[in-house]
């Protein structure tokens, strides 16, 4: 092992390659992982991540990664970070639970719950693009048994 | 563009959503409603929003401006919100909550309540209701007065009401001040799951327990003691200890105050799953914390405010005459509470922030903490 600094080439899945301080890289505990078993040859294949999506990720990980950034700043960071359409916030979800980088998918599933708390069910429904699979029956027992819910 | 999160992100935002929201979203879709439902999820939920400070509720009880035929107290709740102070304010939103008619019909004496995994334990003159609010289920408690009060006079009743994760089972513990000049204490313990009553070993002897809530954390009741010495030939209690009953094996541990703690007015909390100790100590004002260490407690943190009491607390001529803290924020900021009116202490720029909420009556007497949840009992509600 040397001590001089390490890279690692990433590869999305639109096949664009991104090449990262391994240090950096190693937030991502699934990438870790694949550098401790040893099984990282000269690319790392991301199939689920595009290159839009990394280019985001790698933002939000070199900025964590600043030596001597303070708290305040990484929060600031953060609340520009997320402001984005929901389909992109959805993207980096996944990305980040993909890369296995809990801090991240926590911090922005955090945001997603500010923004969804007060909607209706219609609104969810449309925002998660999800169909309702309920019988208007099933539905109208769930809403009985929860009326004050939606009130 | 059409993304599926998966169920384990869809868990994880769940998780984080406060109670009434959860409860509207069952009817999403199929998927989310059993999520929503699934036992585990529920106890992921109860862990996740017990210990983050800002998903915590601020329950305030307090009697009624206008008498009400039925009920002599008002129910509010108010969400503590974010870090900063401008977010608990005037426009806060304030909830009324109306406990379930039986309560009104039957005993209308003002209740003392305590919270664990968002139940409510109201203890009423002649019953005890485990509430919970989120859900409007609530099961009614035979109080334990009958086998006790055959044997003994007592003068008061200490209630705590605890979560035993090795049991999978919610208990009251009632501890019976039978003589608290000789501190002499008789302690039941109730079972959710068993429904019953049983006596249990004693307060350890030789200690005076404070007239004050129990706390309840992580299977343990807290309680401030002291302990008697002799001086001159004269009992004294002049040493303070908590008294921690653990309840999977209704064992006391006693747990001494360092010397450098010890003042008047000490008080117990729970905030966001941790045990802290208030503490007035010359003219400083103390916030200890205690970690759990096994059947152990260690002393942390101490948070000094020696510029509080010049402005609060001990001392003539003084506005605010408090000790009643409400919580400790996740940025320090320390919450107190006098009857109807708050006050925010910010501990890193040592200023005072005072508020009233509109809603709230300023002959308030009581608040306590909860995190609001689907927790159910293992035993059907009433």
């Amino acid at each position: 092992m040397s001590s001089s600094t390490k890279f690692l080439t990433l590869k999305t899945c639109d096949d664009k390659k991104f090449v990262l301080d391994e240090a950096i890289a190693v937030r991502s505990q699934t990438i870790k992982n694949m550098v401790e078993d040893d099984c990282v040859s000269n690319v790392i294949p991301l199939p689920n991540v595009d290159s839009k999506t990394m280019t985001k990720v790698i933002e939000y990980w070199k900025k964590h990664s600043e030596e001597g950034i303070s708290k305040d700043m990484l929060m600031d960071f953060d609340k520009a970070f997320v402001k984005v359409h929901h389909s992109i916030l959805h993207a980096l979800i996944l990305a980040a639970n993909f890369l296995n980088d809990k801090e991240m998918l926590d911090m922005m599933c955090q945001e997603v719950v500010d923004r969804i708390k007060g909607k209706t069910p219609e609104e969810i429904r449309k925002e998660f693009d999800i169909k309702n699979d309920f019988t208007p029956e099933e539905e109208e027992e769930i809403r009985k048994e929860n009326a004050w819910a939606f009130e | 563009m059409s993304l599926n999160l998966g169920d384990d992100v869809i868990t994880c935002i769940l998780s984080k959503l406060p109670v009434e929201s959860l409860q509207r979203f069952k009817i999403v879709q199929k998927s989310w409603c059993s999520i929503i439902n699934d036992p585990n999820f529920i106890k992921l939920h109860i862990d996740d929003s017990s210990s983050d400070i800002n998903r915590q509720k601020i329950l305030l009880i307090s009697s009624k401006i206008t008498p009400s035929p039925c009920l002599g107290y008002n129910m509010l709740a108010f969400n503590i919100g974010s870090t900063c102070a401008s977010s608990l304010s005037i426009n806060s939103k304030v909830v009324s909550l109306n406990p379930p008619n039986y309560f009104m019909s039957r005993d209308i004496s003002y209740p003392l309540v305590s919270s664990c995994h968002g139940l409510l334990c109201m203890v009423y003159s002649f019953t005890i209701f485990i509430w919970n609010p989120a859900i409007r289920k609530y099961k009614t408690v035979q109080k334990p007065d009958r086998y006790v009060s055959m044997l003994y006079g007592y003068e008061s009743t200490l209630y705590g009401f605890v979560y035993d994760s090795s049991c999978d089972d919610y208990k009251i513990i009632a501890t019976f001040v039978i003589n608290a000049k000789d501190s002499h204490y008789i302690v039941g313990i109730y079972s959710v799951n068993n429904e019953s009553w049983k006596k249990i070993d004693p307060v350890p002897s030789g200690y005076r327990l404070f007239d004050q809530n129990p706390v309840s954390l992580d299977g343990t009741i807290n309680m401030m003691a002291t302990r008697s010495g002799q001086e001159n030939g004269d009992r004294v209690f002049n040493k303070f200890v908590i008294i921690s009953l653990f309840v999977a094996d209704e064992k006391f541990v006693v747990t001494p105050v360092p010397l450098q703690y010890c003042g008047s007015r000490m008080k117990l909390y729970n905030f966001a799953n941790r045990l802290y100790l208030s503490v007035f100590v010359e003219m400083e004002f103390l916030v200890c914390s205690l970690e759990k260490d096994g059947e152990r407690w260690t002393w942390t943190n101490v948070m000094k405010i020696p510029t509080l009491s010049s402005f609060v607390g001990i001392g003539e001529n003084k506005k605010w005459y408090l000790d009643d803290i409400i919580c400790l924020k996740e940025n320090e900021n320390i919450l107190w509470r006098e009857n109807g009116d708050f006050l925010e202490y910010n501990v890193r720029k040592q200023e005072v922030n005072e508020f009233t909420l509109n809603q709230i009556s300023p002959a308030t007497d009581s608040s306590i903490l909860f995190a609001g949840s689907l927790a159910n009992l293992r035993i059907p509600w009433d």
